[in-house]
């Protein structure tokens, strides 16, 4: 048999166990939106656990993650840095957020913000600001996924195809089994990962260097600059302080309020699940070490590939590896791939009718026919994505960073909900606006990016002053209603 | 509030512990301990004081939960 043909079998057995467990974890989901969406709040901790830690680790990790190791060296421990802090806010509001969710059945961010600001503005906004994040998102997830297929099958089977076959498994079972297939699949999906990821972090370099220790001893020989913060940027030259450090600040900020994730608070089971979930994540970044020694292992053994993205798929399928080994390798790829695209096709769709759809056009809807129209939009949105990812020259990277920027913005919004009683719905939509804007701006204009900081930095300073400037000018918000949410 | 201020002082607790992790990894904490020696476990100091970081936010977080915390877990 041919190696290749091994090596595809490898991940076709893949994606058929992947769509078998999406399938078999939906037998309890109803046609009722808070089973559909919130899992009727029933998910564990090590569940959660593994719903939070791959939906992070997306194409981005596992193609990205090694790339910007082999291109830009440390810059990349900003990734470490930011997945390490960025959900222990959760600590502090999620179980609030969690309570309230019980408490009025919120599935959705914006239909606690929507409520507690007696504003459908303010959700039709989060709504419009989360799809623009999401499209770009997922579309890098899906042309990721293809480039795997494409690479595996020696360039038989196109990018397309590869985009198609991927994503039609994670559709069926998202369309089926709702928030329970993305959380089963994630859970089979991030042990695969990890696994992978252990073996071919410690195999690679003690193939290509004698180990992880010699290899850091050639790397600060030849190219010390690659080993301290904050590395190069993306041209090759020395990254700033500023904009490394600010880089964390706006990753970390937007993580804990990413829609996609946020809504998974109100999956949680009970409040102590929760809180475990936050504990634990931290050791979930120890994966992220295997991920940058990949990375950096190229570095003096493969000099010059290009793009950089595809220097994990380089070293796998140029060192003559068994083949399972280069199955597994795309197996594990694809996965990060499937099981981030998987939970933002999910949020997308219930995002466009419950906080869009619903609000805008039509409010009252029933059970059965709101599942069923959030069942479409998940086919829908997939279709969206999968059309950028294949016909459109848009630059996503570029998208990307910008609505990193802009879903941070959301994060005073979340504080000011809970903590402040003061805020009004004109203050915090007003910041909002604000923030978006100025992030805006400040990415168009480069010459306004001080000493490299992120765009986003300068929205959140706009946002806030906004918000509480407007605020204090408006009219309070009724006692009694503020109340519910803020704890007094 | 119906509590005495034991919470009140926890959380503060708890916001000044994330604020000191947060701010060990960025300019200017950072940099004092960006450095490539000595190597730990094969890595650059670097990269290792990012693992302790990761392990201090941890048993941080831990401790926090089991020793300081309130037993207000919410509903069952």
């Amino acid at each position: 048999m041919d190696y290749w043909v091994i090596v595809f079998i490898i991940t076709i057995g893949y994606l058929v166990l992947s769509l078998l467990i999406g399938l078999l974890s939906g037998r309890k989901t109803s046609a009722n939106p808070e089973s559909y969406v919130a899992g009727n709040r029933t998910i564990g901790f090590l569940v959660l656990y593994f719903i939070m830690g791959s939906s992070i680790f997306s194409a981005f990790a596992f193609l990205g993650g090694p790339g910007w190791a082999y291109s830009r060296g440390a810059a990349a421990f900003y990734i470490i840095s930011y997945t390490m802090i960025g959900l222990v806010p959760w600590y502090i509001f999620g179980p609030q957020v969690a309570k309230l969710g019980r408490k009025f059945g919120y599935v959705t961010q914006a239909q606690l913000f929507a409520h507690r600001y007696r504003s459908r503005y303010i959700s039709a906004l989060l709504a419009i600001i989360s799809l623009v994040a999401f499209i770009p998102y997922l579309t890098l997830q899906m042309q990721g996924a293809g480039y795997v297929f494409s690479v595996v099958t020696e360039g038989r089977m196109p990018v397309w195809a590869g985009a198609m076959l991927a994503y039609g498994v994670v559709l069926i079972y998202v369309f089926r089994s709702g928030v329970m297939g993305v959380a089963w699949t994630n859970t089979f999906q991030g042990i695969l990962m990890m696994a992978l990821a252990w073996c071919l972090g410690l195999y690679l370099p003690y193939k290509l260097h004698g180990g992880i220790g010699p290899m850091f001893e050639k790397l600060a020989a030849t190219v010390p600059e690659m080993l301290q913060a904050p590395g190069l940027n993306a041209t090759g030259d020395p990254w700033t302080w500023g904009g490394y450090s600010s880089a964390i600040v706006i990753s970390a900020l937007g993580f804990s309020v990413w829609p996609h994730y946020f809504m998974k608070i109100y999956t949680a089971r009970d409040i102590r699940t929760l809180k475990q979930t936050v504990i634990f994540y931290p050791t979930f970044q120890v994966f992220l070490l295997p991920i940058l020694f990949i990375g950096f292992a190229g570095i003096l053994a493969f000099p010059n590939v290009q793009p950089v993205d595809a220097i994990l798929p380089t070293i796998v399928t140029s060192m003559g590896l068994p083949a399972i080994v280069v199955g597994l390798f795309c197996a594990g790829a694809l996965a990060a791939s499937m099981s981030t695209g998987d939970a933002i096709v999910h949020a997308a769709a219930s995002i466009l009718v419950k906080d869009l759809y619903k609000v805008l056009v039509r409010n009252h809807l029933d059970d059965h026919s709101e599942t069923k129209l959030i069942r479409f939009l998940v086919i829908a949105v997939g279709a969206v994505a999968y059309y950028f990812a294949i016909y459109s020259d848009l630059s996503l990277v570029y998208l990307l960073l910008l609505s990193y920027g802009a879903i941070a913005q959301i994060f005073p919004v979340v504080i000011a909900a809970l903590y402040w009683p003061r805020s009004t719905p004109t203050g915090v939509l007003g910041g909002l606006i604000a923030g978006c804007l100025v992030t805006l701006i400040w990415n168009i204009a480069p010459s306004l990016q001080w000493q490299g900081i992120h765009p986003g930095v300068w929205g959140i300073a706009a946002n806030i002053v906004t918000m509480v400037v407007v605020s204090l000018t408006g009219r309070p918000m009724d006692k009694t209603h503020v109340e519910l949410f803020v704890r007094a | 509030m119906k509590s005495t201020n034991k919470p009140a002082r926890n959380s503060r607790i708890f916001v000044l512990f994330f604020a000191a992790v947060f701010l060990a990894t960025i300019w200017p904490i950072y940099p004092i301990f960006n450095s490539i020696f000595p190597f730990v476990l094969g890595m650059p100091f670097s990269l290792f004081y990012q693992m302790v970081l990761v392990a201090i936010t941890f048993f941080g977080l831990l401790i926090f939960h089991y020793f300081l915390s309130t037993n207000e877990d919410g509903p069952r």
